[in-house]
């Protein structure tokens, strides 16, 4: 599994979908995009279950939003929490960890090609 | 030679961008886009003068119209741009003046972009700082999330066609480019 991570409009799916050389329709098939957004809501045993299904797939993709002000609210600031947990299990689990910014990946984890 | 440098508030960007143009040895031009209104801008702008303190710099500054600006210096028969070493810091500030200050309020990316091509080209060299505001969630209002989804596009905009694009963690620059 390809873990792709960065910033908001980073442009993590244009980067990956150029890198594997994908049409629209090929990534919408192998890519999971937005995982932080499932996160929400689990504790930790849910998210470990969720690492491994996701861990099965070609391309996890997540958006950061861990780098901001702790939110006020509650649900927010779990939400946040949970986020940044399963983007440490997917990486675990990842052979490739790509970083984007600025719409360009850099390679932390795995070999780049 | 187009370099951008993005990091985090308070990262050390601005002190790595100043050292670039420091190895360079042409004439070094700081290009200053913040407005100072305010007690906390006057403040910042104070603290990056003494930070540029005896390293050399001409202050110019250009809180918008960065386009005609620029085609106006590079006219001139003795422009401040040509064949320097220039420090653009930064783009959030600059976009931010472009989109919400005053009775010519727009967003014109290609217009900025453009800027930057034309000071590029006419430059010896060219650094560039920006900010990482994309890490902290999309809980924004409409005006916010906008003007966010015009700096990643800008900031992707200017990675494309950059030399080098280095990020800056706690001080220590990350090359991505």
């Amino acid at each position: 599994m390809i873990f792709v991570t960065g910033p908001l409009y980073s442009g993590k799916k244009e980067y990956i979908k150029n890198k594997l050389n994908l049409t629209e329709e090929e990534f919408e098939g192998l890519a999971v995009c937005d995982v932080q957004e499932l996160a929400a809501g689990k504790n930790e045993a849910e998210l470990e279950i969720l690492a491994e299904k996701l861990s099965n797939e070609t391309v996890v993709i997540t958006t950061e939003i861990g780098g901001g002000v702790v939110p006020s609210d509650k649900k927010e600031r779990e939400n946040r929490e949970a986020a940044g947990r399963l983007s440490v299990l997917l990486a675990e689990r990842a052979d490739t960890v790509i970083r984007v910014i600025c719409g360009i990946g850099k390679t932390i984890k795995g070999k780049e090609e | 030679m187009l370099t951008l440098i993005i990091g985090d508030a308070s990262c050390g960007k601005s002190e790595y961008a100043e050292n670039i143009i420091m190895k360079q040895g042409n004439r070094r031009i700081y290009l200053a886009t913040m407005h100072p209104f305010g007690k906390e801008a006057k403040e910042r702008i104070r603290r990056h003068r003494r930070q540029r303190e005896g390293k050399g710099f001409f202050t110019v500054e250009c809180p918008k119209n960065l386009l005609k600006f620029a085609e106006e210096d590079i006219k001139k028969k003795e422009g401040l741009f040509v064949n320097s070493d220039i420090l653009l810091e930064d783009i959030p500030n600059l976009l931010a003046n472009e989109m919400f200050d005053g009775d010519s309020a727009g967003c014109d990316i290609d217009g900025i972009l453009d800027g930057i091509g034309y000071i590029n080209e006419a430059a010896s060299s060219l650094v560039i700082v920006t900010g990482n505001l994309f890490s902290g969630g999309s809980g924004y209002d409409k005006g916010t999330m906008e003007y966010l989804k015009a700096l990643a596009g800008l900031n992707r905009g200017i990675a494309l066609s950059a030399d080098a694009v280095i990020e800056v963690v706690c001080g220590i620059p990350v090359r991505y480019k």
